[in-house]
């Protein structure tokens, strides 16, 4: 076979052996030729170390809370009201913190002068959530689940154990 | 001048290998936690913009999803998780698949989802001597048996 490297028009070959998406017969003329080229063989030894360390890297686990306050700071940032979007940008970043608490005592206080009986705004539902889905993609994902149940095709895939999701 | 028979099986990548067990939690079905956060109220507002058929078929998968043991929901996340990364053309065969096996009648799908099971717990040399046996070709039909090869032929390779 030409070499990869030098024709780089089968570069891609050497990137999906090492990323072990080639199948067994390709894979195997490419070690073939492997064999012959210190090229090749350096590249793919690389490759494979770089896989390697990436297959020992463990990420954090993520925290069971995460994607409750996570949906949480979402919703409160869609809720946030038009002046707060407006002024947010030009106050100093030192500030921002103590800006809600600021607004908030404003309108407390401006609640008790007036003793307005008119509730504070807060949104009454989820409506932005209700909206935004993407109900295609509800239908493809339970679809799917669907398919993956009956056939049974990726047995072999099992859960470990429960993780936060 | 390129190798011919590399050049042939250039497009034929298999699945990819599933890669270690990570911490990450399934990515895929997170939808479906969207939908199950929400109130009835704000879940019968979300499903209205779908016609009706689509939304009871939307309400009935969520309902049968819902109703399965937790640690079966959570096996079943992470196979759509390793199903998705799949390539495009691979997940369409899949889906291809699927819709040729609900054509089939209800008995001889409870009859092709056993040969599931059996094929799944055979080695392919196994997989491969099973689907050339004579009991084989005596239980099923022409058309079940070249779905179940079909179907084989997808099975993830062994690990």
């Amino acid at each position: 076979m030409e070499c990869p490297i030098q024709s780089r028009e089968n570069a891609d070959l050497l990137l999906a052996y090492c990323a072990r998406k080639l199948e067994p017969r390709t894979a195997a003329i490419l070690e073939r030729h492997m064999e012959s080229c210190p090229d090749c063989r350096a590249f793919g030894d690389e490759q494979r170390s770089v896989w390697a360390a990436l297959d020992r890297w463990d990420a954090q686990p993520v925290s069971p809370v995460f994607d409750r306050r996570l949906y949480q700071r979402l919703e409160a940032e869609e809720h946030r009201g038009w002046w707060d979007r407006a002024v947010r940008p030009w106050l100093p970043r030192a500030w921002r913190p103590a800006f809600p608490l600021a607004a908030a005592s404003v309108l407390v206080a401006a609640v008790l002068l007036f003793r307005s009986p008119a509730p504070v705004g807060f949104p009454e539902t989820n409506q932005a959530e209700a909206v935004d889905m993407d109900l295609e993609r509800v239908e493809r994902t339970l679809d799917d689940l669907e398919m993956l149940r009956q056939l049974n095709l990726m047995a072999r895939v099992e859960a470990p154990s429960l993780q936060p999701m | 001048m390129v190798c011919p028979s590399l050049a042939q099986s250039r497009r034929a990548v298999a699945p990819p290998r599933p890669p270690a067990a990570k911490v990450f939690g399934p990515r895929a079905g997170r939808v479906l936690d969207r939908l199950n956060r929400m109130t009835p109220e704000e879940r019968r507002r979300t499903l209205q913009n779908l016609p009706p058929d689509r939304r009871q078929r939307v309400e009935e998968q969520l309902e049968r999803y819902n109703r399965l043991p937790a640690q079966e929901q959570q096996r079943l996340r992470l196979q759509l998780d390793r199903f998705r990364d799949w390539p495009p053309e691979q997940q369409e065969a899949v889906r291809r698949l699927f819709r040729r096996f609900n054509a089939f009648p209800e008995d001889r799908r409870a009859l092709l989802k056993e040969e599931f099971r059996a094929l799944n717990d055979l080695e392919p040399a196994d997989r491969r001597a099973r689907i050339n046996s004579d009991e084989f070709r005596s239980r099923y039909t022409l058309a079940e048996q070249q779905f179940l090869q079909d179907y084989a032929s997808l099975l993830l390779p062994q690990e």
